[in-house]
């Protein structure tokens, strides 16, 4: 049996929806993890099933939570990732998790703040910092942005898993072709936010950053200044713009079934980002970037909270199922590849993270 | 040398699964100093959520012996006394009025408000 499990990472804990495939009949069970700030939740399905979330608080420090029964129990690891004595920071929060390549079942990747990546290989109980990104000649001149000094997207080629890239708000993108031991800036093509002095290769702000599972050379981002596609593996970046009202936003995902389709919800500038006049809208395209054009049919008609960078799932169904939660705590979904929208009863705290898996039970 | 003494220690709910569920333990030892080692080597992720990467407090955390603030004290080599109690907490740091309770206790453990930065500094919240 087939089951449809979408996680909620809130600043508050962690929320669970539950449905079958048809995806009209849900079922909350949360908070769980409660009064911790989740910003990453990942299932990872190359053995039995383990739930990861990533929970927070600025109080006591980050650690990371993991649950063998679906969510039901937890157990917090032990040694999450920090850095070395050597290092003169300590990690504030873990932004993102990846599972290496399907040939790697105890391969995870943890991207943190202040910027880094760390390698577990046994399934996270313990983790190595991959200096040769944290400790790049370029770190020098590494600065944060609003949401902190994050490394927030981490990226395997499933045909090649040595090849990883990384996204680094304020810094730039990052590629390594020796399974993240050298790392190469990628930036080229992408409009800078901060001039650095002795790196003027960085300073570029990616708000997240995708790889087409089926042609790992193609790459996209939403960024700072705009929306980019990659078609050489992140040497050189071009505008995918046609269509939008505006450059600015933080979310985007694409459909694992068709590439193809990408989906991301614009803000209006920079400096206010906020939804423009209120009309939350979805943008999607079906061309790999080429054109966009605005989703609104069941959306909210006034609604001027955001969608942060990682408040975006889809669930791998036909149709494509979506999932996005705002920072005013809506989370709003569609069954039908983003045609129709449904907002959720729930009112959640802040949303941070979205994420949907078909589970087997 | 001091005999050991049976103390209670209470936890922050948030943290009570460091503690297998647990919101207050009883440790046996003869000093404070014993007693937090004690503490921390028996529940090592309670140890990582109230220390940085070089083994100091955490900013925002705090820790009552009885009704003094460890960082306030002089040497944690105090010889304990039946019915003493360590507490755990968050500090409510920066902007929140005093809670009635904390500005009727004797000796409150507050530094300034506006430093939020500074270990130890903020308002605080009653014990549990």
């Amino acid at each position: 049996m087939q089951e449809l499990l979408v996680t909620v990472g809130t600043d508050k804990g962690l929320f669970l929806l539950w449905s079958d495939t048809d995806r009209l009949d849900w079922r909350l069970e949360g908070p769980l993890l409660k009064g911790w700030k989740i910003h990453a939740v990942l299932l990872d399905h190359r053995s039995d099933p383990v739930l990861y979330a990533t929970a927070g608080s600025g109080i006591y420090g980050p650690g990371i939570q993991v649950s063998r029964d679906l969510g039901k129990t937890w157990r917090e690891l032990e040694h999450p990732p920090q850095y070395p004595e050597d290092v003169p920071h300590q990690v504030n929060a873990i932004w993102c998790l990846t599972p290496g390549a399907a040939g790697e079942p105890g391969t995870l990747y943890a991207g943190v703040d202040p910027a880094g990546l760390f390698v577990s290989r046994d399934g996270g109980n313990h983790w190595e910092e991959m200096p040769g990104l944290s400790r790049h000649p370029s770190r020098e001149e590494w600065v944060g942005g609003l949401g902190g000094l994050c490394c927030h997207s981490v990226l395997v080629d499933p045909e090649n898993p040595s090849r990883l890239w990384v996204g680094i708000s304020a810094v730039g993108v990052f590629r390594s072709e020796d399974g993240g031991r050298t790392w190469t800036i990628r930036n080229e093509g992408l409009e800078k936010v901060i001039e650095s002095k002795s790196h003027p290769e960085i300073g570029v702000c990616v708000h997240r950053l995708l790889l087409d599972p089926k042609r790992p050379d193609r790459l996209f981002q939403q960024n700072h200044r705009g929306v980019f596609r990659s078609t050489d593996g992140g040497d050189t970046w071009s505008r995918i713009e046609n269509g939008l009202p505006h450059r600015f936003g933080f979310p985007m995902v694409l459909n694992p079934l068709d590439p193809s389709h990408l989906f991301i919800v614009p803000q209006e500038s920079d400096e206010a980002r906020i939804i423009p006049d209120g009309q939350l809208t979805v943008y999607r395209s079906k061309n790999a970037g080429e054109s966009w054009h605005p989703l609104r049919r069941g959306l909210p008609k006034q609604s001027f909270a955001g969608v942060l960078r990682h408040a975006m799932g889809v669930d791998g169904l036909q149709p494509c199922g979506l999932y996005f939660g705002t920072t005013g705590g809506q989370l709003l979904h569609s069954r039908d590849n983003g045609d129709q929208w449904r907002t959720f009863d729930y009112h959640l705290p802040r949303i941070n993270t979205v994420t949907a898996y078909v589970v087997k039970r | 040398m001091a005999a050991a003494i049976g103390i209670s220690v209470h936890v922050p709910a948030l943290l009570a699964h460091c503690t297998g569920d647990r919101r207050e333990l009883r440790l046996q030892a003869a000093t404070l100093g014993d007693a937090l080692g004690k503490l921390w080597a028996s529940h090592p992720l309670l140890h990582y959520h109230f220390h940085d990467k070089a083994g100091g407090l955490r900013p925002h955390v705090l820790i009552f012996y009885n009704q003094e603030d460890i960082r306030h004290l002089k040497s944690l080599d105090l010889n304990l006394r039946e019915g003493d109690s360590l507490t755990l907490m968050q500090a409510v740091s920066g902007g929140a009025p005093v809670h009635p309770v904390a500005a009727a206790a004797p000796s409150p453990p507050i530094d300034s408000p506006a430093d939020p930065a500074k270990p130890g500094s903020g308002k605080w919240s009653p014990p549990p």
